[in-house]
């Protein structure tokens, strides 16, 4: 009984004052917090897709409903809540080491670009972590590296008690990059090192993590698809402890394929610009320890929302594959994906606090996105803030996934909507949507992160503030 | 959304098809270095027609798929599709960028098998490529996960194999190939869905678990064949008529597939 009153109050606390919440007892009528009934009914809802418990009308219009009423309600047969917790972030990005650099310069719009070192030269330029030199960021070596850099801070984070009994699922675009074209140039015959199918394991014994080792190869959206992957484990309980890593470096291969395929600016990335021609590319890694709890949390005695992103969690996951062609984005694939993001975290598209776009100020890939969120907002989404991480930080790859969820975690915990830079001036086609160009306070419950790849990867990720 | 949803209740092997190729062609076009790079594309059109074709053939030996639009896809390789990579670094060395192929590149990811053979069969739910040594079993035991959660109805699992002679070279784990015997290409595909249909059952056993205990269960199943996971899991999974445990080789666990 406990946990259910526990899980209510923890609901109502969304909903109305913490302290009051905390002040009220378990049988005093929940009229005393100003709810009125279109809020009760929301409770109740919210109750109903957490437990799997069904609320009689007879309770909810109860003129004493309590916090006791509901608990009863709720049932001593319901499932115990489970939550899957971002319990710790790294990051290694052109923004810097750590989740604070990086939310700096989410806000002063500020990252660390070289121009791309590989022949010929030309007017590209690359996101790098600040400090790194052309032999570094080339070197068959560097995608383990930031991983393992970012991994770290994330398992830090965490207090991992036991790394024994920690999964690692890594997300990447690299199936061919700086490793491979080492062992080919230097041979002898390949070994281990040089397949990415190998990275995982290999990164797993470097940190000390005893369980599975899991490379997600899904494009652009693999961090995105590794979370999605990772939330699956965590919820059939194959897994109490997933560290997520999408990890991507800038690899000769990579950036001359896109090159190839017309997809790079020498603008950087301009999401929602008129003046939009396409994507430049950053090294990064981004971890997100997942940790499965059951039950309600422990009311927060301060009542006070914590700096760290950490606390936020995974509620919900879609994806499609729905396309029309390998190189288009596709406005149905998009759609599809966020339906199902929002069906599977049981929320309703108007509960959204804000979306962090894939954003990624390509011609068409812009179009397709918003055209996707009008069908599924609605006459709602102007009143959306919409945002896109890339024009600070660039495509990463197949480390955007998990380095724009951050993105999402932070501003959840530190109540600020970050701008979209890049994106002077803005199409006029967008006039009436609310894109985020200075930084804007707010409290967030529900962010929606949006990541699409190459040959219809569609992925939006629900994250819920703690 | 959730008409097609299953019940829960587990997953059946509803259908399965499994195919083997000859790449010599290939690997003779791939030898002439320069010479032989207009032909480079043709290799992942025919892998990609092959793989589709395969996860085809599953569908409809399974009766057909109920709701393809939901249907969901995962997919396991060892090398993927990196002998685009092998083939662009090559290219890039020799004569640079202006010789690449942009209908090439987009087979970079291993994962366009997949979107090429979820276009043309139309299949719309999630999909993943899961890469590396582990990835066949990794990729069955989510499959088994998102129907025997009720998330899903039906997941197509598949695996490809196209490895260069340069990837076929000994390598821990590597799917390997016939001592002196050019590499073949594979492609095997399972349809699994969800409750009570006709084919074998296929579960999941976690270490720790009760009855049937990861690496434990083939004891409580006297004369079930039992193997460990390793490069053509799904090959052994689309063919076997008998009763069959598969245990995880991962380093540290012992999960277990059962089928039957």
């Amino acid at each position: 009984m406990g946990d259910r009153a526990a899980l209510v109050r923890e609901a109502l606390a969304t909903r109305a004052v913490r302290a009051d919440v905390d002040r009220l007892t378990d049988e005093e009528p929940l009229l005393a917090l100003g709810l009125d009934s279109v809020a009760l009914i929301a409770l109740t809802a919210e109750l109903q897709q957490r437990t799997g418990a069904v609320i009689d009308d007879e309770v909810l219009f109860l003129p004493d409903l309590s916090i006791a009423a509901l608990a009863e309600a709720i049932g001593p047969g319901a499932p115990a809540a489970e939550r899957f917790e971002a319990a710790g972030l790294g990051v290694v990005a052109p923004t810097g080491h750590g989740v604070d650099a990086l939310w700096d310069s989410l806000l002063d719009g500020t990252a660390h670009r070289v121009p791309v070192p590989y022949q010929p030269e030309g007017r590209h330029r690359a996101g790098v972590v600040p400090g790194a030199t052309d032999e570094e960021i080339t070197s068959p070596g560097r995608l383990l590296t930031l991983l393992l850099a970012a991994a770290e801070q994330a398992l830090a984070e965490a207090g991992v008690a036991d790394r024994t009994r920690v999964h690692l699922v890594v997300g990447t675009t690299d199936t061919g990059g700086s490793a491979l074209a080492h062992a080919m140039d230097t041979g002898p015959a390949p070994s281990g090192p040089a397949f990415v199918g190998n990275l995982a394991r290999r990164a797993a014994a470097a940190l000390g993590l005893g369980g599975s080792a899991t490379v997600i190869g899904s494009a652009s959206a693999s961090g995105a698809v590794a979370l999605g992957y990772a939330l699956e484990a965590l919820r059939s309980r194959d897994a109490d402890e997933v560290l997520v890593v999408g990890a991507d470096t800038v690899s000769e291969t990579g950036f001359h394929g896109l090159a190839a395929l017309r997809t790079l600016s020498p603008d950087g990335c301009r999401p929602f610009s008129s003046e939009r021609r396409g994507i430049a590319i950053s090294e990064a890694a981004a971890a997100v320890l997942l940790r499965r709890t059951d039950g309600p949390p422990a009311p927060d005695a301060s009542g006070s929302r914590g700096t760290s992103a950490a606390g936020g969690r995974l509620v919900g996951y879609g994806a499609s594959s729905l396309t029309s062609h390998l190189a288009a984005p596709e406005a149905g694939g998009i759609e599809l994906a966020v339906r199902r993001a929002l069906a599977d975290a049981g929320i309703t598209p108007p509960e959204v606090s804000f979306v962090n776009t894939h954003g990624p100020g390509t011609k068409l890939g812009d179009v397709a996105e918003t055209e996707a969120l009008r069908a599924v907002f609605g006459d709602h989404l102007p009143r959306v803030p919409l945002n896109s991480s890339k024009g600070v930080l660039w495509h990463c790859q197949g480390a955007a996934g998990v380095i724009e969820s951050t993105v999402c975690l932070l501003s959840l915990a530190r109540g600020v909507i970050t701008p979209t830079f890049g994106g002077e001036p803005f199409d006029e086609r967008w006039a009436e949507l609310d894109i985020v160009r200075e930084p804007r306070e707010a409290s967030p419950r529900y962010a929606l992160s949006v990541s699409c790849g190459l040959g219809g990867v569609n992925t939006a990720l629900v994250w819920e503030r703690a | 959304m959730t008409a097609t949803r299953s019940d829960g209740t587990g997953a059946r092997r509803a259908g399965a098809a499994a195919t083997e190729f000859d790449l010599t062609a290939h690997w003779r076009e791939r030898a002439r270095g320069r010479e032989g790079w207009e032909n480079a594309p043709a290799l992942v059109r025919d892998l990609s027609t092959r793989f589709t074709a395969t996860v085809a053939e599953a569908i409809e030996r399974a009766g057909g798929v109920p709701g393809r639009t939901e249907t969901e896809f995962v997919a396991a390789t060892w090398y993927g599709t990196s002998h685009v990579a092998e083939v662009m670094h090559e290219q890039l060395r020799e004569a640079g960028p202006k010789w690449l192929d942009p209908e090439q590149f987009l087979h970079y990811s291993p994962h366009a098998m997949v979107s090429a053979a979820a276009l043309d069969l139309g299949l719309g739910g999630a999909s993943a490529t899961l890469v590396g040594p582990d990835a066949e079993f990794q990729a069955v035991a989510h499959a088994v996960r998102r129907i025997r959660s009720g998330r899903a109805a039906t997941v197509v699992v598949a695996e490809y194999e196209a490895l260069t002679p340069f990837a076929a070279a000994p390598c821990p784990d590597g799917p390997g190939t016939a001592a002196g015997a050019p590499p073949e290409g594979r492609a095997t595909a399972l349809v699994l869905t969800a409750g009570g249909g006709r084919g074998p059952s296929l579960t999941v056993h976690r270490s720790g678990e009760g009855e049937g205990d990861g690496a434990d269960a083939p004891a409580g199943r006297a004369g079930t064949t039992v193997r460990t996971a390793g490069p053509g899991l799904l090959r052994l999974l689309a063919d076997a008529a008998e009763p069959l445990v598969v245990v995880s080789r991962a380093a540290g666990l012992r999960d277990a597939l059962v089928l039957g």
